[in-house]
């Protein structure tokens, strides 16, 4: 079928072509090619979609984007070479609570049908923004995008954690966080702190304490988050024997909160990862046996 | 006796606490359920799936935890 950019033979004007071999797609989905002729779509995909208008090539996000598709399935036609994308005539309607423009890691020609009814679109607002916000406090980039429960659920989850671990890590004679700190000594190169400092904001003394150290200064709330050996009785081999185990409790508590905080920065950049029907993560519906073909 | 027998049956972490609750492995709980939820919500986006995901990883990582312990121990026993 010929369509063009004023509209179809017999159906809504099309706003978007995609050329590419089918199966290439399949395989390396983020290098499809083709124009943007954009002006105008009926797709809630409106923000995303405009601003690649003429651009030849998506990036795995705007791909991602673009695959928002998926909540009108009758304005994506694929045929082995071609991908169109019509404009819809009727409008949906506004979303349900907790959906929006993202659709996840669809793929365009993926044939998989999904697994459960939750929502697969997801409204990112600003995603830069949310990914920021959801660095400096774990949650925050979900509360900015109205993603309330998760933001909770990561707020609860991770800066539980790293207290918990700044809490294990520390005691009021010594002080408390001692074991996060930001120190490139010779002797001591404390790499955890790439990690711990994932978690944003409740990180950051320990630079502010870094610093004032490095220019001879005191540290200051009791040597909270501070470097080992701004006393006698904190150096690093102190803080390991009277802090005992408890200092690897730490460390690895605090580590760990930062590091899932990546994984909630991600999502709030980029949206869920959604299983897919036959993922090993979800559980799949029983096959019913296949009937023998013929006879 | 029979304690003597125990110590050489328990891994070491066991014999080291005075009492169960003593145990250094409690510390691993909330890290897992911490780990488990979040994981999980990178995944989905309702709560009920994400609670069922969070249970099956929170599952499957104490029992890869237990199958290592295992593991250790049956080695412990050996040297």
């Amino acid at each position: 079928m010929n369509q063009n950019s004023t509209g179809g033979i017999n159906g809504p004007p099309q706003i978007a072509e995609l050329h590419g071999d089918r199966a290439s797609l399949k395989a390396n989905p983020w290098s499809i090619t083709g124009r943007w002729p954009i002006g105008k779509d009926d797709l809630h995909a409106e923000r995303n979609l405009a601003e690649n208008a003429g651009k030849t090539q998506l990036s795995a996000m705007e791909y991602s984007q673009f695959s928002q598709i998926k909540k009108h399935p009758d304005a994506l036609v694929i045929t082995p070479n071609r991908i169109t994308i019509t404009e819809q005539t009727s409008h949906p309607g506004p979303l349900p609570e907790g959906e929006g423009v993202y659709g996840g890691n669809q793929q365009v020609g993926d044939d998989s049908r999904q697994v459960d009814e939750e929502p697969r679109s997801v409204e990112l607002r600003d995603p830069e923004i949310a990914a920021f916000l959801g660095w400096l406090v774990p949650g925050l980039g979900h509360l900015y995008q109205r993603r309330t429960a998760k933001a909770i659920l990561y707020f609860v989850c991770i800066v539980g954690t790293f207290v918990y671990g700044i809490y294990l890590g520390g005691s009021s004679r010594l002080g408390w966080g001692r074991v996060v700190y930001a120190s490139w000594n010779a002797d001591d190169k404390r790499v955890s702190y790439f990690g711990q400092v994932g978690a944003g904001l409740i990180a950051l003394p320990a630079l502010v304490q870094a610093t004032r150290v490095r220019n001879h200064n005191p540290p200051l709330w009791n040597g909270f988050m501070a470097p080992p050996g701004d006393r006698p009785d904190t150096t690093l081999a102190n803080l390991q024997k009277d802090l005992n185990r408890y200092f690897e409790f730490g460390t690895v508590y605090t580590l760990v909160a930062g590091l899932l905080n990546v994984l909630a920065i991600y999502d709030a950049w980029c949206g869920p990862v959604f299983a897919e029907a036959g993922d090993d993560d979800e559980p799949s519906e029983p096959e019913e046996e296949k009937e023998p073909s013929g006879g | 006796m029979h304690n003597l027998l125990l110590a050489h049956l328990l891994p070491s972490p066991w014999l080291l606490a005075t009492h169960w609750w003593d145990v250094d492995f409690w510390y691993a709980l909330p890290l897992i359920l911490a780990i488990s939820l979040v994981y999980a919500a990178t995944r989905h986006e309702a709560m009920e799936p994400l609670l069922r995901h969070a249970a099956r990883v929170g599952g499957w990582i104490i029992g890869l935890m237990a199958a290592v312990g295992l593991v250790l121990w049956f080695i412990l026993l050996w040297v």
